[in-house]
């Protein structure tokens, strides 16, 4: 249907629409007109992609001057494949509706273990592998011996692309990642450095957030994207994790280890050069000196990362006289590498600033801040003079190049912490040294500064006041919205008595009491006996579930749940929980039924869905806090609320809900799903932590059901589940949940359908 | 001793038991290789004989009943009883009786008639389906027909049945159903049924595969169960100590095997794979990144890394592989024999999309684009496409509680417009019509054309004794039976076919001769109209000039 947003000429996909769909996209073009940031909270299941999808391409089309370029940032692969078929269909809908095809290319981009089709290559399948067999093909010197020599080995994909591919631009059009490589087999050209100049001229890209967020591949991917852009982060609510994670550094013995065989290596390599070739070695110093470094950056294949930090802080000066020489660099990383290992021989945990660490590192071993900053630049230039087949051997002294480089640069907003042993094995020697980044707004800072709008978005963004504040912008809109639903399809109940009337918790101190955990057993058990087909349980961490799993072995409580369903669990190796969860799938869709067991943070929590019969009721044993003792999160809470006055507390039930509610958000996935939650906790209900649940969820959550009992919590679901088993057609939507074309043109109806639908911070 | 004498052929005489009472009468019962026979005190003959092949079963009395009794059920379920009284006690008899019992052991299993899955079936067959016995009488008993012809005819009856029957599923916790009882004697006691040993085989082939190899050579089948309860399969929190001679420790070895093959092999659902769903840019990388224990990837450097995290704590990760474990094997069990399934969402998009596949395919590798937008499904306009039929309740109350008599809620005004558009209709028939001929001469010719002679004998039908009218009834369906062989044949494409046709026709005649014309002379006698058989003869007589007339058939 075609829609008139503000005066913007959108068309939409669909025949029907949803009222929240219809005030997403209002905020949406405000906050593109304003060129703000914008913070938007929408369930799953609503079709955000699609209003972002139609407004946006609507924008470019109708003003192509004001905005070039949408850049979508999703998670996961399967997502990113979600969005481009979207907006396949929505470019398919212009063509037939303005009787010509849409002048605009959108593709996706993800590493070379997903794109890559050299069948030398690909099959290696594990990414850092594929990554150095590329570039072991495709290097820039490589290529180079290969003109001279034909015997070395060259990839014909890369070949085919440089030589043909790079002139002429992609049609318009939607390539996903299945397109590219299709494409790439049919002309022999590589997909993977297809898709990554294209996205120069590409007026959609959809990828992953590192491209945009890491550094060290911002660096090299997404320079050059045009600053009138609209940046869209998808599923953003842990967006401050990726963050804070794209800039720190962990070192332990084992990298200490592999360092020093890599730097061994490098000696050896410079002196064999030395003898044979010395006029290489002498010209890269020549080219330091003029500080010529960047001379052949452009060389895309020769590097997998770079710099580990944020454009602005790269110095703009030729690299310091005293690792200008190959040797007195290694000499110098030798030294950096010794003090590091002497400083994990420690008995105790030691907490430093980055500002103490440089003071001690000058006393000790006489080593500079100056030249520690151009360490990461600096090992490049020489791998790359070495010509050294696969780089990714050395990714240890690349990391601790990068160490050097952070640690040098950045004084404020991390952190350094040494520890000689793993918290929960005090026994066994284990040292290992976090330099921690404490301030999510640092990686994400360039991101807001460079493109004229950015917008983040996620089914659960509550509460929408900590995003601006822990990513430090001032977004132009800040909006949630609900879903508008024809009937109640979300049951939210918060368990917090067993039938005997013992609370239950997940409390530290109540969490092993025998009492607790037969109660979460008596609550598995007896909701078995009611809901069909799937059932999904999380629990706060692993250890706590292997805990809870056990002592059910013990009291019996796995075998009455396998009398109603079978039992799957989430493990610690993906492998595993893959096939775990492809059984669980299996028997929910022959109608056994299944329990999947599962982790709040872990892997299957974040990105699977469980719609329809996969989920039909998901149970939340305690509350998801993070594993509070660790050191890097104290430090990280102290931060917070120095910097941004933001209370440890508050942060932390702001995570341990964004967390459940991610969970339990898993079960409804659109309109005509529906599903129970239960949150088997009793400080749920205590209106701290209610409050901070997506407003979605909230407005179910009635007085009524915050203190129940087992049974009570079984009755409940057993009355809701006859009801929602009733059909439901689209007329008993219509006009409430779902609108047509008239009912949205009507003033009134327009009217009530935003006041349900949206509520404005 | 007597001879065997009733059988032509001689039998031996493999035990006599003397002191014996049977039907009350007391005698000696001679045990021989073929009977069971029972001779009464003073008598040169036998007044009961039982041949081993109707005897189904036998019973014997219970210890420390005051009479030693043997019993024998025969294949139409009578049963009889023989009492030892031995004068030399109980114990004498109790010796005579197992004598008895150890030859009838023997014996029996040799005459035990082979009926087969499929006899049984045929059976079943018959004595459900009056018609097709009555048939199976008329043709096959009469030797009109062999009976191979005539279960061909009528195998898709016996088929539907055979299919019907339905493979059972595995409880998940049929483990749990061994409950193991403690007595006092501190000792245990495990309830295993057949079943349960059924689901174990089934849901752990290893276990089969010890059993077979083990169980009558090395262990006998108690001690081989008792192994099976100390094993991990029964404890599923014991640690398996591979150097012990525990049977089942390689078990545990081999599972764990398959356990990490299946892991390794990997899911093709792109959307269930874990590993490769972030699209991860560099945190494979080591060393970059939080290192907290919930991003780490286990596979990633697999020994180390799995070995410390592992170590945490062996016993609860090996239960909870255990339970994967366990589970995935039963949801394979039934897999493989039916596929049941409810249509998810995506089903019902691919049926949409006028691709349905394979149930189980699809939930291993579900299009994507197929459920990428199910959800928004609900926008679209529903045009084209195969419709369902929607459920439409008017009280949906009515539906779930029970039924209900339906209220009248007929759409008035959809009515009254069919109701205005039907007087429309006939207003404008009866406008158009005009006579052709007049009803007098109509009726007339429909009564010369349906026959007023065939109406008037079927009145007379009503009059046939009861008897009788079964028995025409029956050489009706009969003969229609053997004709629809016989027409089936033509045109006579192969050498097949036309000997199916000559038999046949042999058959019609034998028919003919034997049933036809007796029931034509039985009918006469009677007093009753020989016409009633006209329509048979008819229909004989054309079957044979078609016969006649085949140019195939001449020579």
């Amino acid at each position: 249907m075609r829609l008139d947003i503000e005066g913007l000429d959108v068309l939409f996909p669909y025949d029907y629409i949803y009222p929240e769909q219809y005030s997403y996209m209002v905020e949406l073009k405000r906050a593109l007109d304003a060129r703000g940031h914008g913070l938007l909270e929408m369930p799953s299941g609503t079709g955000k992609t699609v209003s972002l999808l139609s407004l946006i391409v609507a924008y470019l089309v109708r003003h192509p001057a004001d905005l070039t370029k949408l850049v979508y940032c999703t998670r996961t692969v399967p997502e990113m494949h979600k969005v481009l078929e979207e907006l396949r269909n929505l470019m398919n809908y212009y063509e037939k509706e303005n009787k010509e095809p849409l002048k605009l290319m959108g593709l996706s981009l993800s590493s070379r273990k997903n794109l890559c089709i050299n069948p030398e290559v690909y099959p290696l399948r594990d990414g850092k592998l594929v990554d150095g067999k590329c570039q072991s093909l495709t290097a820039s010197y490589v290529r180079a011996r290969a003109e001279r020599d034909p015997s070395v080995k060259t990839c014909v994909y890369y070949d085919g692309f440089d030589q043909h591919g790079r002139e002429i631009p992609l049609a318009a059009g939607v390539y996903t990642l299945d397109d590219l490589k299709e494409m790439g087999q049919k002309k022999k050209w590589c997909p993977y450095f297809l898709a990554r100049h294209a996205i120069l001229y590409a007026n959609i890209v959809v990828y992953s957030y590192h491209y945009l967020l890491d550094p060290k591949i911002a660096d090299l991917v997404s320079k050059e994207i045009s600053k009138k852009s609209v940046v869209v982060f998808d599923e953003a609510h842990n967006i401050d994790n990726v963050c804070i994670e794209s800039m720190s550094v962990y070192i332990n013995k084992r990298i200490i280890d592999r360092c020093q065989e890599n730097i061994t290596t490098l000696k050896t390599t410079i002196d064999n050069i030395k003898q044979t070739d010395e006029d290489r070695l002498r010209q890269e110093y020549n080219r330091l000196v003029e500080g010529l470094r960047d001379a052949n950056i452009a060389r895309e294949t020769d590097l997998r990362l770079s710099n580990p930090i944020l454009p602005d802080d790269i110095l703009q000066e030729a690299v310091p006289g005293n690792i200008r020489s190959a040797e007195h660099f290694v000499a110098f990383m030798k030294r950096f590498l010794e003090y590091v290992k002497t400083r994990l021989r420690v008995q105790h945990v030691v907490h430093e600033s980055p500002a103490s660490f440089l003071k001690d590192i000058f006393e000790k071993v006489y080593i500079d801040r100056k030249p520690l900053r151009f360490c990461a630049e600096r090992l490049r230039s020489l791998l790359r003079t070495l010509e050294i087949a696969d780089i990714t051997d050395f990714s240890p002294l690349s990391l601790m190049a990068s160490f050097a480089t952070l640690v040098s640069t950045y004084v404020k907003g991390f952190t350094i912490i040494i520890e000689p042993f793993d918290d929960k094995t005090p026994n066994v020697i284990n040292p290992i040294m976090h330099f921690t980044c404490l301030d999510a707004s640092l990686a994400v800072k360039p991101v807001f500064d460079r493109f004229q709008t950015v917008i983040i978005t996620s089914g659960t963004l509550s509460p929408l006041d900590m995003y601006p504040k822990i990513l430090n912008f001032h977004p132009a809109i800040m909006a949630s919205f609900t879903m508008t639903l024809a009937r109640p399809c979300i049951a939210p109940l918060i368990a917090s008595k067993g039938n005997d009337q013992v609370v239950i918790t997940s409390k530290f101190e109540a969490r092993d009491d025998l009492a607790v955990i037969r109660n979460y057993g008596t609550l598995i058990v007896e909701m078995a006996g009611v809901v069909p087909d799937g059932m999904v349980c999380f629990f706060t961490s692993y250890t706590y579930m292997e805990t809870i799993v056990a002592a059910w072995y013990e009291q019996g409580i796995i075998d009455n749940i396998l009398r109603k369903k079978l039992l799957f669990i989430e493990t610690q190796d993906a492998a595993e929980t893959s096939l775990a969860l492809h059984n669980y799938r299996k028997a929910c869709c022959n109608g056994r039924g299944a329990i999947l067991l599962s982790v709040a943070r872990g892997k299957v929590s974040e990105g699977i869905d469980f719609d329809h019969h996969y989920g039909r009721c998901v149970i939340m044993f305690g509350i998801p806090y993070v594993y509070t003792q660790s050191r890097i999160l104290k430090a990280r809470l102290e931060y917070l609320r120095d910097q941004f006055q933001i209370k440890e507390n508050d942060f932390l039930t702001f995570d341990a809900m964004r967390h459940a509610a991610q969970c339990v958000g898993r079960c409804i996935r659109g309109k005509t799903d529906y599903g129970i939650m239960i949150f088997a906790d009793k400080r749920f209900a205590r209106s701290d932590k209610r409050n901070k649940l997506p407003k979605w969820i909230r407005e179910h959550l009635k007085e009524s059901v915050l203190n129940l009992s087992i049974e009570e919590t079984v009755q409940i679901s057993k009355k809701f589940l006859r009801q929602m088993a009733q059909p439901f057609t689209m007329e008993d939507q219509l006009g409430i949940s779902l609108l047509t074309k008239e009912q949205l043109e009507n003033e009134l109806t327009k009217k009530k359908a935003e006041q349900r639908a949206y509520q404005s911070y | 001793m007597a001879k065997s004498s009733g059988s032509g052929r001689g039998e031996d005489i493999l035990l006599v038991v003397e002191h014996l009472k049977h039907q009350n009468q007391k005698g000696s019962l001679y045990v021989t290789s073929e009977n069971l026979a029972f001779q009464v005190q003073g008598r040169e003959t036998f007044d009961a004989r039982y041949h081993f092949s109707d005897i189904k079963m036998q019973k014997i009395s219970a210890e420390g009943k005051s009479k030693v009794q043997l019993q024998i059920i025969l294949q139409n379920d009578q049963s009889y009883n023989f009492q030892f009284i031995n004068p030399g006690g109980q114990a004498d008899q109790l010796k005579d009786r197992n004598s008895v019992k150890e030859i009838l052991m023997h014996m029996l299993p040799r005459f035990k008639r082979k009926i087969t899955k499929e006899m049984e079936e045929k059976n079943k067959l018959l004595t459900d389906n009056p018609r097709v016995s009555q048939l199976y009488i008329d043709l096959v008993t009469t030797g009109m027909m062999n009976a191979e012809e005539f279960w061909t005819l009528h195998s898709d009856k016996l088929a539907s049945v055979s299919n019907a029957t339905q493979e059972l599923g595995i409880s998940a916790s049929f483990l749990a159903d061994v409950v193991p009882k403690v007595d006092g004697a501190n000792s245990m006691r495990y309830n295993l049924t057949p079943q349960i040993i059924q689901a174990i085989f089934k849901t752990y082939p290893q276990v089969r595969k010890k059993h077979a190899e083990t169980v009558p050579d090395k262990h006998s089948e108690q001690e081989f169960w008792t192994m099976f309860f100390h094993s991990h399969y029964f404890h599923r929190d014991r640690v398996v100590d591979r150097t012990s001679d525990n049977i089942f420790a390689e078990c545990a070895q081999a599972e764990q095997q398959e356990m990490s093959n299946a892991a390794k092999k990997g899911v093709s659902n792109p959307e269930g794979n874990l590993k490769n769903l972030k699209d991860m840019v560099v945190d494979d990388e080591e060393g970059f990144g939080m290192n907290s224990t919930y991003q780490a990837d286990a596979s990633d450097d697999a020994a180390t890394a799995k070995v410390t995290k592992r170590s945490l704590n062996m016993t609860h990760s090996q239960l909870i592989q255990r339970f994967n474990h366990h589970s995935a094997r039963i949801l394979t069990t039934t897999e493989s024999h039916h596929k049941v399934y409810l249509p998810s969402v995506a089903d019902e998009q691919a049926v949409h999309n006028g691709q349905v596949e394979d149930p189980v395919e699809e939930v291993a590798v579900l299009p994507q684009s197929a459920r990428q937008d199910s959800e928004l499904e609900l926008l679209k306009k529903n045009d084209g496409g195969p419709k369902r039929a929607a459920l439409k309740l008017t009280k949906t109350d009515a539906y779930h509680q029970g039924p209900a008599k339906k209220k009248g809620n007929v759409d008035l005004k959809q009515n009254r417009q069919r109701r205005s558009a039907f007087r429309a209709q006939l207003e404008t028939l009866s406008a158009k019509r005009k006579v052709v001929i007049p009803s007098q001469v109509a009726v007339q010719t429909m009564h010369d054309l349906i026959g007023s002679k065939n109406r008037r004998q079927r009145n007379q039908d009503f009059q046939l004794p009861p008897p009788l009218r079964q028995e025409l009834s029956n050489t009706y369906a009969s003969l229609t039976e053997i004709l629809r062989h016989f027409w089936s044949c033509f045109p006579l494409k192969d050498q097949f076919l036309k000997e199916k046709v000559i038999r046949t026709k042999g058959t019609l005649e034998k028919f003919e001769t034997d049933r036809l014309r007796p029931l034509a002379v039985k009918l006469s006698t009677e007093g009753q109209p020989p016409q009633i058989l006209a329509a048979l003869f008819e229909m004989v007589k054309a079957a044979n000039t078609r016969y006649q007339n085949e140019p195939k058939l001449r020579i």
